[in-house]
């Protein structure tokens, strides 16, 4: 019974575990993306026949910042599905029955 | 699908499961085995892949390179030279040294991480079944959501800028740059301490976001499978579930192939400034 209640235990800390990581990347990329965009338009606005330049650097800028958001999200969701530490608390219980 | 058929529980949970799980050679007893972790475990399906496409690109590029002529081009010279002059603009403007070999790196890096990136187009489940009846159970077939070979490629490019930097300025060059950048000659080990950090961050960094985009697309795209054909408690019904599968991945995909074109385009412009960083002078 106690392994339930801690198998329950580690569930519930994974579920809010893979939501603070989703949480705080979303944060991280959104404020990012949206300082860089204004930066762009402010700079398109100001020299227009730079625009295609500046997209292309801004693209490249788009991937390095979303790196570690994305990296958060790809870990959060296998948290989500592969429930590594339930299947440690799952095989650690089986281990202490013997 | 052929999962339909098998008489034993089946869920969302093992289908995702499933789909995760590579084809690996455990090195030591020479037997196919599947979820294993280890150092001498080998991700089979990755590393076939990979090998695979890279065979792909050498005959497709060489075919180029032996046909090429200096009168106008045909459509298919045409379109090797596009990919050749965009790698070498984006070179130029990274790379303001001269070398016979970083353009070249850089266009093998681009293009066969594009097409490792390409795997993910194909449905989910098209290549997986089609290994199952030839009787492996597991297929990952983008070699790009493998940790280790996103992580193989960054390091490879890590380690050939490393040893650029020695050709470039020599043992006491980056000797000075470990050791008296960015305080004085009095702080020596925190020197060392933050160059080693900055330095062990490129590839790390590298690879994993080429690592986390692949791998959080396939995800998103196993997930889909997953809610609309019938495979979870939560699903609509089978019939309404393949048209919104349809519409749902192919939105989906649509968006994946800007993303799979911007990591192949980001690695490999990342690629060009860690070799030009690497023989930059001070």
């Amino acid at each position: 019974m106690e392994h339930l209640a801690a198998l329950a235990s580690v569930e519930g800390m994974t579920a809010i575990a893979a939501g603070l990581i989703l949480g705080l990347a979303g944060i991280g990329a959104a404020i990012g993306m949206g300082l860089m965009g204004g930066k762009f338009l402010e700079g398109a606005s100001r020299q227009p026949e730079l625009v295609p330049m500046l997209q292309g650097k801004m693209f490249l800028l788009v991937g390095l910042i979303d790196a570690i958001p994305i990296i958060g999200v790809g870990i959060a969701l296998y948290l989500t599905f592969v429930d590594p530490f339930s299947a440690k608390v799952v095989a650690n219980a089986a281990a202490a029955a013997h | 699908m052929a999962t339909e058929a098998e008489p034993a529980a089946h869920d969302a949970g093992s289908y995702i499961v499933h789909h995760l799980t590579f084809l690996q050679l455990d090195l030591k007893t020479w037997k196919i085995v599947e979820g294993q972790p280890g150092f001498w475990i080998l991700n089979l399906d990755s590393v076939f892949f990979s090998l695979l496409l890279a065979l792909i690109y050498v005959i497709i590029f060489r075919g180029a390179a032996r046909k090429a002529h200096a009168g106008v081009p045909s459509k298919f010279l045409n379109f090797i030279e596009i990919c050749i002059d965009f790698v070498d603009s984006q070179v130029k403007d990274a790379f303001h040294h001269t070398s016979k070999f970083v353009a070249p790196m850089a266009l093998t890096v681009g293009l066969w991480i594009f097409l490792m990136n390409f795997m993910d187009m194909l449905p989910i489940d098209l290549l997986p079944t089609i290994a199952g009846h030839a009787g492996f159970e597991h297929l990952r077939v983008v070699p790009s959501a493998d940790p280790n070979i996103a992580l193989a490629m960054s390091i490879t490019v890590f380690l050939t800028a490393f040893v650029y930097s020695f050709v470039n300025k020599g043992f006491k060059g980056v000797g000075a740059e470990f050791l008296f950048h960015p305080f004085g000659k009095w702080l020596m080990p925190v020197n060392f301490l933050l160059k080693c950090v900055e330095e062990l961050a490129k590839p790390i960094s590298q690879g994993l976001r080429l690592f986390g985009n692949m791998y959080a697309g396939e995800i998103i795209f196993i997930l889909l499978a997953c809610f609309t054909l019938n495979y979870a408690p939560t699903s609509i019904g089978s019939n309404l579930g393949f048209i919104a599968q349809v519409l749902l991945a192919t939105g989906w995909t649509i968006f994946h192939i800007l993303i799979i074109s911007l990591q192949a385009y980001i690695f490999m412009v990342l690629t060009v400034v860690y070799m030009a960083m690497s023989a930059d002078h001070h």
